[in-house]
């Protein structure tokens, strides 16, 4: 590893001046990167080549939270993947358990009961909402705005109380199942909904004010960190920064999963792919998420009670035979394929995949999942080469590397 | 729209050979072996018809015995057809020196995002790709030995060892 001083500089005033190239570690235990990415996770660490204050070029080292996420869940049943899975994201976790079963359940070829489709698109959203506001608090907290944070701060806070409640408990709630999710929504959600939506529009809308609107917000992000809508594709960037480069990719548009086919929201696009653009678009993004909850709250208050899981063996049962009642001990697993099934969700930070093999066994032959932060670290040098050592954590904030599904 | 996707590539690539077909759910796969991988995979990307610009991963499956154990699935996607696609690809042979070195080309210069997919797959899987222009490990530290996604891995290989060793 180099530290320090390193190699010459090809700039000739650096050099008339006395200055080299100089390489520094920004790291794990660096604040502006705990602060900056601990939402995240956090385990991600830079190795930048400067210039002065420019970046000439950046080594990303990922792997440091790597848990041999595939070599576990290919060693257990497959409902006992489920802890693995939800640690893939934190508040976005529940949408990497949704892209898994409806992998799992392809793969068995069931189909879902109509609640169970809404309550994990309704579950989806908020924890999207969660998600990208823990992105406006990091992304405002990397360019020292700190009356933004708060608000983001309260925006995300709503949301994960919002989720809790959906969930019926932390983030790790195992809530979605195989096969469908573990209990509907509570009685009182639509009140509470209609309190946080509106909690959430105000939030949006000072939150515009002092940040999308102030012009030192928009100094520090507006042409940095450019990736063109080409470059997006070459290098697999997904989600919010490839819309923010102008393409309306979205795999719950273009690949639809559950009922995103049947419901109204529109794809906020940018025009110049570079920090700026992804703020506004995932502060967009929230808005149109509130759009789907409202749509998914309104037809499962119409659908009424009913039946939200499958009630074949083998599916929707857990190990955990303590509550609620109805739920059976399963000694054996599900017995599902053989066969290959590819499919995708879209994650908060972009597409995420499952890829899955089953020899028709017990144990899977092989789980991939395909997380879109590993490829977004991947793509950090060519949008920030040329830009300032400033530059680093509002761009790693606003990407939002997921530590779960990045190192796995 | 399967159906089009599958006619499209016989089209555009009608003097390679691979078989075309679907896999159990009517998603569109094609085998190929090794030797016409690279070529058929830039095809693909380049031809317009079929224009497979985004390479969404590369991973391996370990199928546990025999001749044909490793296998590199590609999964691509063309934006202007909004439509998916998988490459299977077996990368080892029983011919000499493949049979204990699983080894594949690199497909880097068509997708850039092959590289880290490729590490991913080397580090772990323990094949290599041919012309790759960084191969070394990146989830895993760098003196670690071994390719544990290997099914003849064992999972806790600490627990495999003698009591006293693990103190």
């Amino acid at each position: 590893m180099k530290f320090g001083l390193e190699g010459a500089s090809d700039s000739s005033l650096s050099e008339a001046l006395g200055f080299s190239e100089t390489v520094v570690e920004v790291g794990l235990t660096h604040p502006g990167v705990r602060r900056v990415m601990a939402p995240a996770g956090g385990t991600v660490s830079f190795l930048v080549s400067l210039d002065d204050e420019r970046i000439t070029d950046l080594e990303v080292e990922i792997g440091l939270g790597h848990r041999g996420f595939e070599k576990e869940v290919e060693a257990v049943p497959w409902h006992r993947a489920f802890p693995y899975v939800a640690r893939l994201g934190y508040a976005g976790g529940l949408m990497a358990e949704v892209g898994f079963c409806l992998a799992v359940e392809a793969l068995g070829e069931v189909a879902l009961p109509d609640r169970a489709i809404w309550l994990r698109m309704l579950g989806s959203e908020v924890a999207r909402i969660s998600d990208h506001f823990a992105r406006l608090t990091a992304v405002s907290a990397a360019i020292g705005l700190r009356s933004a944070e708060g608000v983001a701060q309260q925006g995300e806070s709503i949301a994960a109380g919002l989720l809790h409640c959906v969930m019926g408990g932390g983030p790790f709630a195992g809530w979605v199942r195989l096969g469908g999710v573990a209990r509907p929504l509570p009685e009182d959600f639509g009140l509470r909904w209609k309190a946080a939506r509106k909690d959430i529009e105000a939030i949006l809308e000072r939150f515009s004010l002092v940040s999308v609107d102030n012009p030192s917000c928009q100094k520090r992000l507006r042409g940095v960190a450019v990736l063109s809508a080409q470059e997006c594709v070459s290098w697999g960037v997904t989600g919010p920064s490839i819309r923010a480069a102008g393409t309306p990719f979205d795999v719950r548009r273009d690949a639809p999963y559950l009922a995103y086919g049947s419901v109204d929201f529109d794809i906020p696009i940018g025009e110049t792919g570079d920090n700026f653009d992804r703020l506004l678009v995932i502060v967009e993004e929230i808005r149109q998420s509130l759009r789907i909850i409202d749509q998914c709250q309104r037809l499962l208050a119409s659908l009424g009670p009913g039946a939200i899981r499958l009630s074949l063996p083998g599916w929707c049962e857990v190990e955990n035979t303590g509550e609620p009642a109805g739920e059976t001990l399963v000694l054996d697993g599900l017995r599902i394929g053989p066969g290959e099934v590819a499919s995708s969700v879209e994650s908060s930070t972009g597409e995420l995949g499952f890829f899955l093999v089953s020899d028709g066994e017990i144990l899977p032959r092989r789980i991939r999942c395909r997380g879109p932060s590993f490829l977004h670290a991947q793509a950090m040098p060519a949008m920030l080469r040329g830009t300032h050592l400033d530059d680093l954590l509002p761009t790693a904030a606003l990407l939002h590397l997921v530590s779960g599904e990045c190192d796995r | 729209m399967t159906a089009n996707l599958l006619d499209t590539i016989r089209a555009a690539c009608g003097d390679m050979k691979f078989q075309v077909g679907r896999d159990s759910l009517g998603a569109a796969r094609i085998s190929v072996v090794a030797e016409e991988a690279l070529a058929l995979l830039q095809r693909l990307q380049e031809a317009p018809e079929t224009s497979m610009r985004r390479l969404i991963d590369i991973t391996a499956i370990d199928r546990g015995t025999g001749v044909g154990r490793f296998e590199i699935v590609y999964w691509l996607h063309s934006p202007a057809l909004n439509e998916r696609l998988r490459i299977h690809v077996v990368a080892d042979s029983d011919r000499e020196p493949d049979r204990e070195r699983p080894m594949v080309d690199s497909v880097c210069l068509i997708w850039p995002s092959a590289n880290w997919l490729e590490r991913e797959v080397f580090d772990l899987f323990g094949i290599e790709f041919r012309g790759h222009p960084d191969l070394r490990r990146i989830l895993l530290e760098p003196g670690f030995e071994g390719a544990p996604l290997r099914k003849d891995y064992p999972r806790q290989p600490h627990l495999a060892l003698p009591k006293e060793a693990q103190e």
